[in-house]
């Protein structure tokens, strides 16, 4: 088989291209393992305006619903794409559910976000000059 | 080019059931805090539409699993969602927007 060969050629370029997808879900997994991608906030909601910045945000009910949902359609379509060996179609109900599911989140972002930001401090009044003569 | 085939989807399986598990250990460890996830503000009592909300997405989410379990070797495509359960969750969902925008945040 020469270098040069087609079949080679693509084999090759299939192995590199494998190894470089692996290689970056590996190097994602580690970082989580070792809480250089920090997990902890996974779950909550922005902080409120003026809160204090080591107050930790309370946890948000619609994250939790799309992670599950998320992790449950993934990996039934996971499996069942594997034991057909193609990629298979998605019915519009799931389709539905997922959207309800991302819809939910990001009202509810939009709601936490309309609350007003605390107020500027006051600027220092400026001196008046002189009135002249 | 099938043996290539076999030991990257092998390799990404298990990736992915690691990143599962990372995030199932850090859930369970308390690292990913839940805590006033079922009231509208901390240090407040739990919503009913928050409760309800919970229920139905677990309760949900367990039933669409094992259903699509049942369905393999079937012929390979996801279960449909039934349209009273969209309804349902949908409803829920509907709820708990509405108890964001008018249950008073302390």
């Amino acid at each position: 088989m020469s270098i040069f060969d087609p079949q080679f050629i693509s084999r090759l370029v299939a192995i590199v291209v494998s190894i470089i997808i692996l290689a970056l879900a590996a190097a994602v997994i580690r970082a989580i393992w070792k809480n250089d991608i920090n997990l902890n906030h996974l779950l909550s909601e922005s902080p409120q305006a003026g809160a204090a910045p080591d107050e930790v945000p309370k946890a948000s009910l619609s994250r939790f619903q799309m992670l599950v949902f998320t992790f449950v359609v993934a990996g039934l379509y996971l499996v069942l794409s594997l034991e057909t060996g193609t990629l298979i179609e998605i019915p519009d109900g799931t389709l539905a559910l997922i959207g309800i599911s991302s819809g939910t989140y990001v009202l509810g972002k939009v709601i936490s976000g309309q609350k007003p930001p605390p107020a500027p401090p006051a600027a220092p009044a400026q001196p008046q000059p002189p009135a002249g003569p | 080019m099938a043996d290539l085939s076999f030991v990257a989807t092998i390799a990404l399986v298990a990736l992915l059931a690691a990143f599962a598990f990372v995030t199932l250990i850090k859930l369970l460890d308390g690292s990913i805090s839940m805590s006033g996830m079922l009231a509208n503000g901390k240090d407040q009592p739990n919503d009913p539409e928050r409760v309800v909300m919970l229920i139905g997405t677990i309760a949900g989410a367990f039933a669409y699993f094992s259903y699509g379990l049942k369905s393999i070797g079937t012929g390979g495509t996801l279960p449909p969602v039934p349209q009273e359960a969209v309804m349902a969750l949908g409803g829920s969902n509907f709820l708990y927007i509405f108890g964001k925008i008018f249950r008073p945040r302390k």
